[in-house]
């Protein structure tokens, strides 16, 4: 997969594609494998290129979200303060991600910040959309 | 116009310069609301960004009991001084995702939906800053509404 295919960085120039590119590594887990708990320090952001995964939140009882559409982002905390996974996401299947280092994404967003606030959007409607589902199940 | 002094009272604002906050303030006004008033609706264009200086809202959801009942109102969350409200105002699709009705005699800083969206591709770093901002108000909503749906107390923790 190609990383100005995802959702995210669509229509953004070749040029800083590029950057982004160098920021981004691909890894494979299997079924079980835990990428991250809820108050870890977010420091990835993930794309799911194949696979599956559960996002969880787990108190007196447990809240669950599935990725499994190709492209879908998670791991957004690592873009937004206070930089904490706010779920533990564990792969349901054997699956395949970019991971893409946050730290230094934000400073290619510094660099251009008309791109930064594009993506940036995008992202703010990832966690909205995730927000809308919460509250769809609270009533 | 506000003055650059009330804008950094907000946590919203931490980390954005004196200079951001002043052109900021050319597009916000201050309202005040009377207790039972409905600010904005479920679907309605969002047309301001709200901070709220002093006062109560709560958000709203409809819940639909069949077809035959009106659709009951359920609070979902409720927001009050220092807090943002009405975020969809700076994200697609520019629609309220809840309804805003205010509790108590309120006050806010109200942000014109439409010259905020100008501004912050007029001035990429600000509207960088703005968007960070606002996904943690999104996340933050996010945290809470989660507490909510795990913890034992369930809604009750909003009272």
């Amino acid at each position: 997969m190609f990383i100005q295919e995802v959702e995210l960085f669509k229509g953004i120039p070749s040029h800083i594609i590029d950057e982004i590119a160098e920021l981004v590594t691909q890894e494979s887990y299997p079924a079980g494998h835990v990428l991250f708990r809820e108050g870890d320090f977010a420091d990835y952001l993930y794309i799911l290129e194949e696979g599956e995964l559960d996002l969880t939140v787990k108190r007196d009882k447990q809240l669950s979200f599935s990725v499994d559409k190709t492209g879908s982002v998670f791991g957004w905390s690592s873009l937004v303060e206070p930089n904490l996974y706010t779920a533990k996401a564990e792969c349901v299947k054997e699956s395949r991600v970019i991971k893409i280092d946050a730290d230094r994404l934000m400073r290619v967003f510094q660099k251009h910040p008309a791109e930064g606030l594009t993506i940036m959007k995008r992202l703010a409607g990832v966690i909205a959309t995730r927000l809308i589902k919460s509250y769809k199940e609270v009533i | 116009m506000v003055s650059v002094d009330l804008l950094k009272q907000f946590a919203f604002f931490k980390g954005f310069d004196e200079s951001d906050l002043k052109t900021l303030s050319g597009c916000a006004s201050e309202e005040s609301f009377k207790a039972g008033a409905q600010v904005y609706k479920r679907g309605d264009p969002a047309k301001k960004l709200y901070l709220v200086e002093e006062g109560k809202f709560v958000m709203l959801m409809e819940s639909y009991m069949g077809t035959a009942r009106p659709p009951m109102q359920v609070t979902v969350d409720i927001v009050t001084k220092g807090d943002a409200m009405g975020w969809s105002a700076v994200v697609e699709p520019y629609a309220y995702t809840l309804g805003a009705l205010c509790i108590d005699n309120s006050k806010a800083i109200a942000f014109d939906a439409e010259k905020l969206r100008e501004l912050l591709i007029q001035d990429g770093a600000l509207g960088l800053n703005f968007m960070q901002a606002t996904a943690r108000v999104i996340a933050d909503r996010l945290t809470h509404t989660q507490i909510i749906l795990v913890g034992e107390r369930g809604l009750s923790t909003l009272e």
